[in-house]
């Protein structure tokens, strides 16, 4: 049985008269112990789907399922952790508080240990008594991962958990996933961010147009959105290679190759005995990938 | 229950409320406004504590709905609330039940204040009228429920609306139209002959759409100790549970069928 | 389960449609507060106020009372032009829309107007009000004496005398109805009235004014009195109230606590120069209908 099902889901909004079409045919399926990730530009459906899955949102047509139980029985959420995108929560309750009413809404009575534990986790122990009007954005987003987890769910839900976060918060979500994932926790999570994606999924369903456009495994994603590698050489004797490198510092010489280009530029620098300092692959951007996508 | 809970708790420390919570302090001002009257200080004192108390719960059910149910939806509270595995009709009702225990509440403690300030107004000058307290006890349960059942019209309107104007402003709509249906529908009963059998019939259709706010108004019954007539307040009772029944699971229906967008 | 509100509705609905007729017929049924026409203004207010309406009356009527009380000098001068007498019938008539049980209101009109030459018109709020407050004797005493000594329509004033005898339980009002109609005795009804109003009153304010009246018609009396008794000695009227005195039949004249002269005119009556505020003319020019 897979975690998350969704199937042929249609949603039609109306805005100002206007019908816009946000959903048309969604279909994918998460399966149990995977990071999965869901990326799209903005506006093509990910958060729609996502609230269809936490029955915020009802769908025109298709169902959605968690465990196997449809999205719109309220059972279904019981095991699943949820932080929406740029989330809000009550601000005159604590961090401490909010995450003890989370628990609470799970039927968990007793879970200041854990409260304490996970505010520890997300370095805001010391904010655990303030209330939560006065916390930052990242503060936020960090309270409300923690209070996604309080309740210890099979499946985490999350819709942009990493916009507004600085590098280090980005650093101890990716790294809390991660130990997540290997107690077994399934992780689905949407961005439009192609390395946050990239370095934690195991899958990626790329959307959009309200459809599934692509499903990658982590090493087609790793090969689709490289465009090419950025290589750092050390040529002393500023021999001309005449492969369009540029000197970046004294001796020191940048080259940029094409996907397909690297094993002949490699050679090339084998024969001609030049040190390789760094390879470091060059992303796409996500646009970049669609076109590829859509050309293919 | 834990969401009444915190629906409370959240409202309790809202700098409005304390606001509204204060205008408690106004019963003060009863026995002195009353010494103005030539005599009838008692009278006037009931007649003040009641209206002190439906002023109080007016705007506590105008503000406090909006705080508790559209404000929710507005700062996008709904979506990590609604994402518990609650469904949306316990989510409704408990935010609806937990007001309704304040109002329930201030209520409780208005009648209190109100009591002794009477009681201390009624001793600068004799009256010729008794204090009736079951009287007065009645108008206070009855504005408690009027206002309980203009709350379900915020929550009606708030379940679909987007805006902070639709909820208020058609309450207040409400609030007015309501408590004159009555006068206007005997207005136009009266003038029988001047007026066709379809306006007639219309304005019976709406007569009975619309609250009837005037019937829970005791406060002459309660102020000039006017016999009161229970089986009245039992049939307002009962007109109460069933136009309260209607609004709120109209509400919770429409709430159901809503996208949180 | 996701249909069961709209079912919870249907059923609400259909017990709700089959109830109310039951609630009709008793909101017919109730005293209803909203009877007999007065200005469409006071109407709008009712209808809006809804239970805000009560006290809102109280309210006018206690501006009114104040706004009096401030210009008490002026009436007592019978400066009358500095008066708002029209805005402050019409806030009465209002309050008492309002709350007609307010006894503040009525008491206020039947002080403030019935004197000035609008007996009339404090009679029909008198009415208006008699029927709301049905354990009140002084409605019908007031109206009373309104028909009686202003409107001089005793038929009338005898009903409503009667009508205050029985709510009250006394017989004390049909005997003044009786002692006072058919015997001229206008001065002794007005002294009779003034002084149950002076026990009655518990505003200084307003009481002052009660008794100043009080005062003035007691010296009257007491110079009819002389001159009745001048008459039977004399077969005639005295040409003036000094030779009462003189006489020996008034032990000296009376004051006029409004700063007028007592004096007799040819055909015998007393009067007085400040006229009591009796006089229709001075409030019609005070009044301000023009606004």
């Amino acid at each position: 049985m897979e975690a998350i099902k969704v199937d042929n889901l249609k949603k039609t909004f109306k805005v100002k008269l206007k019908q816009v079409k946000a959903l048309d045919g969604m279909t994918f399926d998460v399966k149990k112990g995977e990071i999965f990730g869901f990326l799209g530009p903005n506006g093509a459906g990910k958060s729609t789907t996502i609230k269809i899955i936490t029955d915020l949102i009802r769908a025109d047509s298709g169902n959605a399922y968690i465990n196997g139980t449809p999205s719109t029985n309220c059972k279904a959420r019981a095991s699943i952790g949820f932080m929406p995108e740029n989330p809000q929560y009550y601000d005159t309750l604590t961090g401490l508080d909010m995450l003890l009413f989370s628990a609470s809404m799970f039927g968990y009575k007793d879970a200041k240990t854990q409260a304490y534990k996970l505010l520890e986790e997300f370095g805001l122990e010391n904010s655990a008594k303030v209330p939560l009007r006065k916390y930052s954005k990242g503060m936020i987003q960090r309270i409300g991962f923690a209070a996604a987890l309080i309740h210890k769910p099979d499946i985490l839900i999350l819709d942009e958990p990493m916009s507004g976060l600085d590098p280090i918060g980005r650093m101890i979500f990716k790294k809390k996933m991660k130990e997540l994932n290997n107690q077994g926790v399934t992780i689905f999570f949407s961005s439009h961010i192609i390395p946050d994606i990239e370095d934690i999924c195991s899958r990626v369903v790329i959307v959009k147009d309200g459809k599934v456009v692509k499903d990658f495994n982590e090493v087609e994603i790793k090969y689709l959105t490289t465009s090419g590698f950025e290589i750092v050489v050390k040529n002393d004797n500023n021999t001309n290679l005449e492969i369009g490198e540029k000197e970046i510092s004294k001796g020191l010489y940048k080259i940029n190759c094409d996907k397909g280009n690297l094993i002949n530029t490699l050679e090339l620098l084998k024969d001609k005995n030049i040190e390789i300092i760094d390879i470091e692959p060059i992303k796409k951007d996500l646009e970049d990938v669609f076109i590829e996508i859509l050309n293919s | 229950m834990v969401l009444i809970k915190l629906t409370i708790k959240h409202l309790i420390f809202d700098r409005i409320f304390l606001v509204l919570a204060s205008l408690v302090l106004l019963f003060a001002s009863v026995p002195v406004f009353s010494y103005f009257s030539m005599r009838q200080l008692q009278e006037i004192s009931i007649t003040m504590s009641l209206t002190l108390n439906s002023f109080i719960l007016l705007l506590m059910t105008l503000f406090g709905g909006t705080l508790v149910i559209w404000r929710d939806i507005e700062r996008k509270y709904t979506f990590t609330v609604l994402s518990y595995p609650i469904t949306r009709t316990s989510y409704y009702l408990s935010k609806f039940f937990a007001l309704i225990l304040v109002l329930f509440f201030i209520s409780i403690v208005n009648f209190a204040v109100s009591a002794v300030v009477i009681k201390i107004t009624a001793s600068f000058y004799k009256s010729s009228l008794p204090i009736i307290w079951s009287n007065i006890f009645f108008a206070f349960v009855m504005e408690f429920l009027k206002y309980s059942l203009l709350l379900g019209f915020i929550f009606l309107f708030a379940s679909f609306s987007t805006s902070f104007f639709t909820p208020v402003f058609s309450s207040i709509a409400v609030f007015i139209a309501g408590n004159a249906s009555q006068g206007i529908y005997d207005y136009i009963m009266k003038s029988s002959s001047e007026l066709s059998h379809l306006t007639k019939l219309a304005a019976k259709i709406v007569y009975y759409i619309l609250p009837n706010f005037s019937s829970f108004d005791l406060i002459a019954y309660a102020t000039y100790a006017l016999p009161l007539h229970y089986k009245s307040i039992e049939l307002t009772f009962i007109y109460f549970l069933l136009y309260l029944g209607i609004i709120l699971s109209l509400g919770v229906a429409i709430f159901n069928k809503r996208d949180f967008s | 389960m996701k249909k069961s509100p709209i079912v919870l509705t249907i059923i609400f609905l259909t017990a709700f449609v089959m109830f109310f007729p039951n609630f009709e017929k008793d909101m017919r049924n109730r005293p209803l507060f909203e009877k007999l026409g007065y200005t469409p203004h006071g109407k709008f207010y009712r209808a809006v106020l809804g239970e805000f309406r009560w006290f809102v009356g109280d309210y006018l009527s206690f501006k009114s009372i104040i706004y009096y009380g401030g210009k008490a000098d002026k009436i007592a001068k019978r400066q009358y032009k500095d008066v708002e007498f029209y805005n402050l019938y019409t806030t009465i008539k209002t309050s008492i829309l309002l709350n007609p049980y307010n006894e503040d209101a009525y008491y206020f009109a039947q002080a403030a107007f019935s004197w000035i030459g609008h007996a009339k018109d404090v009679n029909a709020l008198l009415k208006y009000v008699m029927k709301y407050r049905t354990w009140d004797f002084k409605i019908p005493f007031f109206l009373g004496f309104n028909y009686a000594y202003f409107l001089k329509d005793y038929k009338d004033a005898a009903i409503y005398y009667k009508k205050a005898s029985a709510i009250a339980h006394s017989p004390l009002f049909t005997d003044l109805a009786a002692r006072y109609f058919y015997e001229g005795g206008r001065t002794r009804l007005g002294i009779a009235y003034l002084k149950a109003m002076v026990k009655m009153t518990r505003k200084e304010s307003i009481k002052k004014v009660y008794e100043t009246r009080l005062k003035a018609l007691e010296g009257i009396y007491k110079i009819q009195q002389a001159v009745e008794k001048y008459k039977k000695i004399n077969s005639k009227p005295p040409k003036s109230i000094e030779v009462l005195v003189e006489d020996g039949l008034l032990k000296k004249i009376p004051k006029d606590p409004y700063g007028g002269r007592f004096y007799i005119d040819k055909n015998g009556k007393v009067k007085t120069t400040s006229n009591l505020a009796f006089k229709k003319e001075d409030v019609k020019n005070g009044s301000n209908k023009s606004r």
